[in-house]
């Protein structure tokens, strides 16, 4: 290096500062266990709901009897495969260690003494976590619907818009586990999987059995609604409708909620260095 | 551009009924100054006060003119190398001193560039395009030095930057660290092993207990310490009768006998050695060594800490302030603080 100073440049932008902090954390959950864990996990369950597909139709049945079949396997694997396991498990995974690693792992302060701002540190890391996992979870259902439609073309195309309909709501229903946890992980980055998972577990999979109104609690039941899933769990019958237009608005909001305040948590906290 | 430098005011930090550090006024200009203090002495909290990691809870810290929370103008001008040895594992280090580059303003391809030459002036340049997790903890440590001095910082807070290094990497550190140094930036680093500091610099703050005991250059703050006289050992062919000889000088207060020397305590070190050069000549006594067990870091080091120790609580009851005497030099603050005495 020379022996000239030049001293430090300017700060950089937000959408900089953002897109820094989403490639590393890309890079990071690209190389490390997490991914892998993440596919092992869809494939187990594309496995699982292909496997029964077949087996249901592996009688010599007609050909609408074969379509039917077909369509309750992806509607079941969407329902269990998807909406109550993955959609939960995936944004788990990436995103509810995000902020929390830093900390725990003690890089957090290579970030945080960067002139990029912690909002970029925030958004950059929630951007990474919930495209990788609404990619893999959009992905595996598009997947699921050509593995589950394979051998009956007509209906692969016909059923196409109902697949992706489920396809969009399991992905804003994605993109709002992902900010749940990435808020957890900011509020308290040592109990950030425990408290997600609790949170995941109680206000968004139970509730999305109670009958009447408490069940729109659950975010994970709007999306199932909007995504032309059956009712299911107690008092079905009771529980409201959910329009799309009154579903993609309140589950959008609650996004921006969380995530604003993931944003102000890591804005003004001092973590784990406020330790002696 | 403000001037490099570091500057608190009465600054303060408790963790729940812990002080950690309490009412430290200074301010440091360009130049290496070495952060002292025994474990728990409240170095680390400093430094992470000033990196802007911690708000305080009382008083002030500015860096380079700018409080550095959140503040991206102060943070800018920082380059931090953390205690821990924590790193970025599934990266390249030149993956990840280029990302903390270019989240420092840099474009990409000039952060690659500066990545580049940083870890090469650490001595990574065989590495760099290894996964860090896979690095010795030398080479650890060279990493997180890239990344602190990457942006060409005007502070660079250095916690501990030599553990775990070898002695060819350490000499490497430090000149890059004296490097820096010369071409203005302020260098603060934190060590509880001495030598470090003897090799790189003679300015040093000592912490202990939350208190800054002492800031100044070692010979300068060793000369305030009043109730430690200095201690001149002479190795020589007849100790006693050179002993009787300065028996009577001012300043000398005491002598003890060693096998092949004496070693004499003097609150005037200056006439004690023209009393002896004197003598040597005057008496034909044969002198193998002149030296002063005392006069270094570690002895200095082992005053003050003594010295606080045993005049200070913790927390609120902690005394402060003290016999304080004020002497200039380098623009500097030489200031001694010894609690439960007067002001």
């Amino acid at each position: 290096m020379s022996d000239e100073r030049h001293g430090p440049p300017p700060a950089p932008s937000l959408f900089r500062g953002i897109n820094v902090i989403f490639r590393m954390q890309i890079r990071r959950l690209v190389r490390g266990r997490k991914l892998r864990l993440g596919v092992i996990s869809v494939v187990l369950v594309l496995f699982a709901v292909v496997a029964a597909r077949y087996a249901g139709a592996s009688r010599d049945v007609g050909v609408d009897r074969a379509a039917e079949i077909a369509a309750e396997a992806v509607s079941s694997g969407l329902r269990w495969g998807f909406f109550h396991l993955l959609a939960f498990l995936i944004p788990f995974l990436f995103n509810a260690q995000a902020i929390g690693e830093e900390v725990e792992g003690r890089t957090f302060s290579y970030l945080s003494t960067r002139p990029t701002g912690r909002f970029a540190i925030t958004v950059g890391k929630w951007l990474a976590g919930t495209v990788l996992s609404v990619g893999l979870l959009v992905g595996s259902v598009l997947v699921l619907h050509v593995a589950a439609y394979a051998t009956e073309p007509t209906a692969l195309v016909e059923e196409i818009g109902s697949t992706l309909r489920a396809a969009g709501s399991l992905g804003l229903l994605t993109v709002f586990y992902c900010t749940v946890c990435t808020f957890w992980g900011a509020v308290a980055p040592e109990g950030s999987g425990i408290i997600s998972a609790l949170y995941l577990g109680v206000i968004e999979f139970l509730f999305s059995f109670l009958p009447g109104y408490f069940r729109c609690i659950s975010m994970s039941y709007l999306a199932q609604q909007m995504g032309g899933l059956e009712k299911g769990g107690l008092m079905p019958d009771s529980a409201p409708d959910i329009p799309v237009e009154i579903g993609v608005p309140v589950i959008a909001l609650m996004t921006l909620i969380f995530l604003g305040f993931a944003a102000l948590v890591v804005q003004v906290s001092e973590y784990r260095f406020n330790r002696a | 551009m403000t001037e490099a430098s570091i500057r608190t005011v009465r600054l303060s930090k408790w963790y729940g009924k812990v002080t950690a550090l309490q009412e430290v006024s200074l301010h440091l200009g360009p130049g290496v100054w070495g952060l002292l203090g025994p474990n728990g002495s409240g170095k680390t909290t400093f430094l992470r006060l000033v990196a802007g990691q911690l708000k305080p809870a009382l008083g002030e810290v500015q860096v380079c003119g700018h409080r550095p929370f959140g503040n991206p103008e102060a943070l800018r001008r920082i380059g931090l190398c953390p205690e821990a040895d924590a790193l970025y594992d599934e990266l390249t280090a030149v993956e990840m001193v280029t990302s903390l580059a270019e989240l420092s303003g840099y474009d990409k391809g000039e952060a690659k560039e500066r990545a580049i030459e940083a870890l090469k002036s650490f001595g990574l340049e065989e590495a760099m395009d290894r996964r860090i997790g896979g690095y010795s903890r030398g080479m650890r440590q060279r990493a997180k030095l890239a990344q602190a001095v990457v942006h060409d910082p005007d502070v660079i807070l250095l916690d501990e930057p030599l553990t775990g290094t070898d002695p060819v990497s350490r000499q490497t550190i430090l000149k890059e660290i004296r490097r820096r140094a010369d071409a203005g930036a302020v260098v603060l680093f934190s060590t509880h092993v001495l030598p470090e500091v003897e090799a790189l610099t003679d300015q040093v703050l000592l912490i202990a207990r939350g208190q800054l005991v002492a800031q100044g250059r070692v010979h300068e703050i060793r000369g305030l310490l009043e109730e430690h006289p200095h201690h001149v050992r002479v190795e020589c062919d007849r100790p006693r009768e050179l002993a009787a000889h300065l028996v009577s000088v001012e300043g000398i207060v005491g002598v003890k006998f060693a096998p092949q020397g004496a070693e004499f305590m003097s609150w005037d070190p200056d006439a004690t050695y023209t009393a002896i050069a004197d003598a040597v000549v005057g008496l034909g006594i044969d002198v193998w060594s002149i030296t002063s067990p005392d006069a270094d870091l570690e002895s200095l080091f082992h005053y003050l800490v003594e010295r606080s120790t045993a005049g200070a609580g913790t927390g609120a009851d902690a005394g402060v302030g003290g016999a304080r005497r004020i002497a200039s030099g380098q623009g500097y603050q030489q200031q001694i603080q010894a609690p439960g005495g007067s002001q």
